[in-house]
């Protein structure tokens, strides 16, 4: 009978595991950063924590010790704000703007946040009569190919904030299990191993397969002088995704006239502003490999079609002293430095937009 | 769900409890329910094409035994047609449309012939051969038709078999079903060591010769003759290594269960002849066409140039049943003219010396090597590419490591010289099962490749 339970135990165990895996909420609470910051040391998760691109290879070199990775110096008064921001963006801003940075803008609050890609809808938007309503689309270079080449995507980009509050938020299922669960091998694995005090075994077999056979995870891409890491798919010719993939004038044509369709889309039900902000690939910055930049930033920033405000952060990015720099050796995104010069840049925008009367020359508007 | 992932090391735990904690009445609902949830984590709608040949086989089984003379034989007909049918349908219907097609317009009439967009359902061959031999047995009275209907759905749905074989008989299967198994330690210890071989086999080095096929023959114009010609010789043993170590993870996850698998594999690489070498590669489905197909087009017992053709037709089927590519075609036309020839030159020469038994197997390695590029490669052009940067001429090999080269010729010699001397099916553990357990999960760890990778025979 003792043996009964035991196996009993054991099976139930086994399929809870499984189900808490399958469920995306259950494993939203788990990978949360916030509880994972409030977990002893050792049973800290570290496939972010010490850079993305590090938490794929494990490769000991690019490991990112120290607290206040992301943190951003205020540098600015505040101010009273005059306007509010509705974001559309990934995680680039949601690590700077989902820890009370948005202080940092001129003259200007976080009224929403919306995080691509997640699967629950935006709650409709109340925009306030007398402020200025902006809305920032913002993404990372490596998906605007893919998601403004795309007539749904297109049009799931157009319906994310909605100002009709009749429109109710869609309901999603409390554990949103799936009978074939997505990444259920990834959140076993997180759970059984993901934490820290496997970092050194991790970085052992790492270490081994690449200083042995020169292999690493397929997702990274290590830089010919092994200062950095890149993702694989901003450096594979043959993905969308990549910096070096052959980009055709009818493609940066429909990609201009789909952003100039959204902006158009959200002027209409109420939005003051709409800006676009393309955030560089690394590789497109530190163009690493043989191949020449396919120009995808320039080309849209250059494009003759282009209505929509769109704040050019490749160039900055190129003429900055060191642009490598701007990027964390190991992981996908930029450091405070590649922040601040795209906030200052987005503050100059704001600026502008406060106070039309005034010319700014350091910040070219697109209109 | 793959057998080499965590997904399925839980469901394996839950399931294994389960069987052990349930009484024996209860046990073939636990194991259908879990095969059920095994095949449709894969993908979840072709669960009912699945069930749709289990009913057929199912009535077919007891309408045949209650029957005799032509409604017997109408009832076995209506099985084949169906399994066939569905086979047909879902793995052969592009290839013989586009084919088709191409022949069409040879003669000037229009070639728009019909393409399905569908998936094919994993496993399919298998699990429609294995329902297939149930109706021929019950036809040719060496099986009783199953009357339960749960029991029989298991013997189809069992979910270490249930993917990529080995392609069981219903005599070897069905009785197990109603059999009480105990737990015993013994059983079960000799089982977990031979799934842990299996997945080191498996991780180990078919998934990291992986590494070196798969991209050579994505692009094969990138690489150098040597490059080609490595990559194809490491395919040799990617193969043998991936499905042989699926069958020990199969034969394992049912041996501790109590459920004995048939031997699917013999190190078939150490074969004196091609005949041989079918003996002892993927032994369930060679018996299976010997039995089924061989046996009925009149076997041995003919002229000689029908055992010829009847060979040819063995093997051009056997390669078809693989997938529906002229690849896979060759490769089977391949082997049929191998045997073809050898049994020639015996009767030609039937007082001709013998080979050195090390010449003879090394031989028969090359020739089972050849066939490969064209199972490899699959479509004719892919094959022409291969042969293309074969005969290129560089040798140079600029972009593998030449460690990693190392490294793999020396797993492939010693886990070879291992299973030549020890046979994997009579893995036995009497003292040091943790030890060993534990020094094997190390080895998979360290040395495993953990990409996801499918089973390549889960594709058949």
């Amino acid at each position: 009978m003792k043996r009964k339970i035991k196996l009993y135990i054991i099976a139930l165990v086994s399929l809870g595991i499984y189900f808490w895996a399958g469920s995306y909420k259950c494993m939203s609470i788990f990978l949360n950063d916030w509880n994972n910051e409030k977990r002893p040391e050792l049973l800290k998760l570290d496939n972010t924590m010490y850079g993305d691109l590090y938490g794929l290879s494990y490769l000991s070199k690019y490991r990112m010790e120290g607290a206040g990775f992301y943190a951003v110096p205020d540098n600015l008064p505040v101010e009273k704000p005059e306007g509010k921001i509705y974001i559309i963006g990934d995680s680039y801003l949601a690590k700077m703007f989902l820890k009370d940075t948005s202080s940092n803008l001129y003259k200007t609050e976080l009224a929403a946040f919306y995080w691509f890609g997640l699967s629950e809808k935006a709650d409709p938007v109340k925009l306030e009569k007398g402020k200025k309503n902006i809305l920032l689309i913002e993404m990372s270079e490596r998906f605007v190919r893919s998601r403004f080449t795309s007539k749904s995507r297109v049009k799931s980009i157009m319906e994310t904030f909605s100002t009709d509050t009749r429109v109710t938020k869609k309901k999603v299922d409390l554990l949103e299990w799936r009978i074939v669960p997505k990444n259920i091998e990834q959140n076993i694995a997180t759970l059984f191993f993901g934490y820290r005090m496997f970092g050194s075994i991790k970085e052992t077999k790492a270490d081994f397969s690449y200083y042995a056979f020169n292999r690493c995870d397929p997702q990274v891409y290590v830089s010919e002088k092994q200062q950095r890491l890149y993702f694989s798919n901003t450096i594979d010719t043959l993905e969308i995704t990549s910096a070096f993939s052959v980009i055709s004038e009818k493609e940066v044509g429909q990609i201009v006239n789909n952003m100039n369709a959204i902006s158009e889309h959200y002027r209409k039900i109420g939005f003051d502003e709409v800006v676009f902000t393309f955030i560089p690939n690394a590789a497109s910055v530190c163009s690493p490999g043989t191949y020449p930049y396919n120009k995808l930033l320039p080309e849209i920033q250059s494009s003759a079609e282009l209505k929509a405000d769109f704040i050019n952060v490749y160039d900055a990015f190129r003429t900055s002293p060191d642009p490598c720099n701007l990027y964390w050796k190991g992981d996908t995104h930029w450091n405070a430095s590649g922040y601040l010069i795209w906030q200052n840049l987005f503050n100059e925008y704001l600026k502008a937009s406060y106070n039309p009367e005034e010319q700014l020359s350091v910040f070219p508007l697109q209109k | 769900m793959l057998f080499n992932s965590l997904q399925f090391l839980l469901f394996f735990i839950a399931v294994t409890s389960l069987y052990f904690a349930l009484p024996h009445k209860k046990r073939w609902l636990l194991l259908l329910l879990a095969s059920c949830w095994f095949y449709i984590a894969f993908i979840p709608v072709y669960i009912f094409i699945l069930l749709f040949t289990i009913a057929i086989d199912y009535i077919a089984g007891i309408a045949i035994e209650k029957n005799s003379g032509r409604k017997r034989k109408m009832f076995l007909i209506a099985s084949i047609v169906a399994n066939i049918g569905v086979l047909v349908f879902f793995k052969y219907f592009n290839f013989f449309s586009l084919n088709a097609g191409v022949l069409l317009s040879q003669f000037g009439l229009s070639n728009d012939m019909p393409v399905l967009k569908i998936i094919l359902p994993i496993g399919l061959s298998f699990h429609t051969f294995q329902a297939l031999s149930y109706t021929i047995e019950v036809y040719r009275g060496n099986q009783k038709a199953e009357k339960h209907v749960g029991i029989f759905a298991l013997y189809v749905l069992f979910y270490p078999q249930l993917v990529a074989g080995p392609i069981e008989r219903p005599q070897n299967m069905l009785h197990q079903f109603r059999e009480v198994h105990d737990f015993d330690r013994q059983r079960f210890r000799n089982g977990i060591l031979m799934m842990s071989w299996g997945i080191l086999k498996k991780v180990v080095i078919a998934d990291h010769l992986a590494l070196f096929v798969d991209p050579v023959y994505l692009h094969p114009a990138l690489y150098s003759s040597s490059e080609i010609i490595l990559a194809t010789f490491f395919f040799a043993f990617q193969i043998y290594f991936d499905f042989s170590a699926y069958s020990e993870i199969a034969f394992g996850a049912a041996y501790l269960m109590g459920f004995s698998l048939m031997e699917n594999f013999r190190t078939p690489y150490f074969s004196k002849s091609v005949s041989e070498f079918w003996k002892r590669w993927h032994i369930s489905l060679s018996t299976w066409f010997r039995d089924y197909l061989y046996f009925p087009l009149g076997g041995n017992r003919v002229s000689r140039m029908r055992v010829y053709v009847n060979l040819m037709i063995v093997f051009l089927v056997s390669g078809l049943w693989h997938g529906a590519q002229w690849g896979f075609v060759i490769w089977g036309g391949l082997h049929g003219a191998y045997l073809v020839f050898a049994q020639l030159r015996d009767r030609l020469f039937p007082k001709a010396p013998s080979l050195p038994v090390v010449l003879q197997v090394i031989i028969v390695f090359l020739l089972s090597w050849f066939a490969w590029i064209f199972f490899r490669a699959g479509s004719l052009s892919a094959t022409k590419s291969i042969f293309k940067g074969i005969m290129q001429g560089s040798w140079s090999i600029p972009h593998f490591n030449l460690a990693e080269i190392i490294f793999c010729f020396l797993l492939i010699v010693l886990i070879s010289a291992k299973e030549y001397y020890y046979n994997v099916y009579q893995l036995t553990v009497k003292r040091n099962f943790f030890p060993k357990i534990i020094a094997l999960a190390v080895l998979i760890y360290f040395f495993g490749v953990f990409t996801e990778n499918q089973f390549i025979y889960f594709q058949f």
